[in-house]
């Protein structure tokens, strides 16, 4: 198991402003393969992935990478393995930091050596965007583009698992065909693990070999490609959300 | 149908800016009965420019020029701004995308509502009082008395959504234009939202004009659609009958969708031709 998570509870607050954001969450993923969470906003599936990277507050539970149990602070070793891409390419990008930049800082920050030729193979080779993206601003990028740029940054420090929130949901639908594309081949050529948060059953269906299910923070149910593509499902939130994924109905 | 609700002919939209002259919306025409009407197209297509001046929205430097833009016969381009105000709002009304931004934040919901029905008639206090709860009733809150007296910050954005639509349907509108009213909300809230719009639209008789980018959900929702691509519409089409879409833009915009059940290796993406933004309506 590449990424194992067993009985996770992340909680904000305490006494009357306690919240549960995830409850006994448990899932694991295997290596070379995708996992997705799919809910509505307020399902905690998000915060599994922000808890992943140390980013949300863990009452109770266990993440183990490769078998090795991660906790507290995570040192650059994880960083390294584990990559987040965020969903919205406009404020994950730093305004005033040239592309150029925003892939070396990673680099200098792990001590690596031969930048240049990393970050040119990271922004051409990867993403398939041109030499002359490399010192233009975000604000000269298209909303796809800078996605892309936000990939690239991800994958330069060559991490094993890529944490996907919500990619492509600030995209247009043509775009977003391009980077799950993009995302598959990456995936394939990098022997990576991916985990896909999204509220887009259809993405999730085409990115991810299994899924699961969430929603008050709660598992509701774990299901495979098959499974969904037969509507073979056990729970009425999974099947409500499978009707809605289909449009409007009189 | 006798007179068509709404008719636009060859409108155009144009930002002037120090460099150069960015044409929006390049010769839409459209007529619309009471029945609704999906614009369908990408970030950038025109669609909310369209929908926006019909009501006479576009600020300068842009600038809105049509052969004839007219609703229930009255032409909307020579009317002064005082009396486009008269129809603004109470003949034809608009539905924002995000009530987070689109509501006053620091005005509780109550008079928001009753601010409406002050600038559009009025009445007493008291009617006023009664009208803003069943409208809110009528948009399925379930506790109207506890909303009127809240902050829109205290509000989900599928109550929020349902307030932004109980505002606009207040003075009883001929025409409601949605700009992308469902975007910002969760799948299952949305079709909510939408079932609320769609009774609504059959019991009031209203037309609705409905902004999109998801082409899935407009063609599920409306009875028409025109799809928009670089201020152009490229094809106008039966809701029920997407399928069969001749033009390759909308052919590639539902291809491009991943599907249920569908196993696909690599998705189809569009390959856009310059030819597109010059081509006649198909």
């Amino acid at each position: 198991m590449k990424l194992a998570v067993e009985d996770l509870n992340v909680t904000f607050g305490s006494g009357q402003d306690r919240v549960d954001a995830v409850k006994d969450v448990s899932f694991g993923v295997e290596a070379n393969t995708s996992f997705g969470l799919v809910g509505e906003s307020g399902s905690g599936k998000s915060t599994v992935l922000r808890a992943i990277c140390g980013l949300a507050p863990v009452a109770s539970g266990r993440i183990a990478i490769d078998g090795r149990p991660v906790a507290g602070f995570r040192d650059p070793a994880f960083v390294k393995q584990v990559q987040m891409v965020f969903q919205d390419p406009y404020g994950s990008l730093h305004p005033r930091h040239s592309v150029d930049r925003t892939l070396s800082e990673p680099l200098a920050i792990h001590r690596m050596d031969d930048r240049h030729a990393r970050v040119e193979r990271a922004l051409i080779d990867d993403v398939g965007l041109d030499a002359s993206f490399r010192y233009r601003y975000p604000h000269q990028l298209s909303g796809g583009q800078r996605q892309r740029v936000a990939i690239a940054r991800a994958l330069i420090l060559e991490p094993e698992i890529l944490l996907l929130d919500e990619p492509t949901s600030a995209l247009d639908a043509s775009v977003q065909a391009e980077v799950l594309n993009l995302l598959m081949r990456l995936r394939r050529e990098h022997e990576l693990t991916f985990v896909m948060v999204s509220h887009d059953l259809a993405v999730i269906n085409h990115m991810c070999e299994r899924l699961m299910v969430m929603q008050h923070g709660e598992t509701v149910e774990e299901l495979n490609r098959a499974a969904l593509a037969d509507h073979a499902v056990g729970q009425d939130y999974t099947r409500s959300l499978l009707k809605a994924s289909e449009g409007f109905q009189r | 149908m006798s007179q068509p609700l709404l008719e636009v002919e060859d409108l155009h939209v144009r930002f002037h800016t120090p460099t150069r002259v960015v044409e929006a919306v390049r010769g839409v025409s459209f007529t619309l009965g009471r029945e609704r009407l999906g614009i369908v197209g990408e970030s950038g297509s025109g669609k909310t420019m369209t929908g926006r001046s019909v009501l006479r929205l576009v600020r300068p430097p842009g600038e809105v020029t049509a052969r004839r833009m007219a609703f229930d016969g009255i032409d909307l381009l020579s009317l002064s701004e005082r009396r486009m105000r008269e129809i603004r709002g109470s003949r034809i009304s608009m539905v924002m995308q995000d009530p987070k931004f689109s509501l006053n934040p620091v005005m509780r919901i109550g008079p928001q509502l009753t601010e409406a029905m002050r600038v559009h008639g009025g009445g007493s206090r008291k009617e006023m009082r009664a009208r803003a709860l069943a409208m809110l009733e009528a948009v399925q809150i379930r506790d109207p008395e506890r909303v009127m007296r809240a902050y829109p910050h205290e509000l989900s954005g599928g109550m929020g959504q349902r307030v932004m639509i109980a505002m606009m349907l207040v003075p009883d509108p001929d025409l409601l234009i949605a700009d992308e009213p469902t975007s910002a909300l969760d799948v299952t809230v949305q079709l909510e939202v939408l079932k609320i719009l769609d009774d609504l639209v059959a019991s009031r008789g209203m037309g609705l004009i409905f902004v999109s980018h998801d082409l899935e959900l407009v063609a599920t929702f409306c009875d028409r659609v025109l799809v928009m691509y670089a201020g152009r519409i490229v094809e106008e089409i039966a809701a029920d009958r997407l399928s069969e879409a001749k033009h390759p833009y909308t052919q590639g915009l539902i291809d491009c969708l991943p599907k249920i059940g569908e196993d696909r290796a690599v998705l189809p993406t569009l390959r856009r031709e310059a030819s597109w933004r010059e081509e006649p309506v198909a």
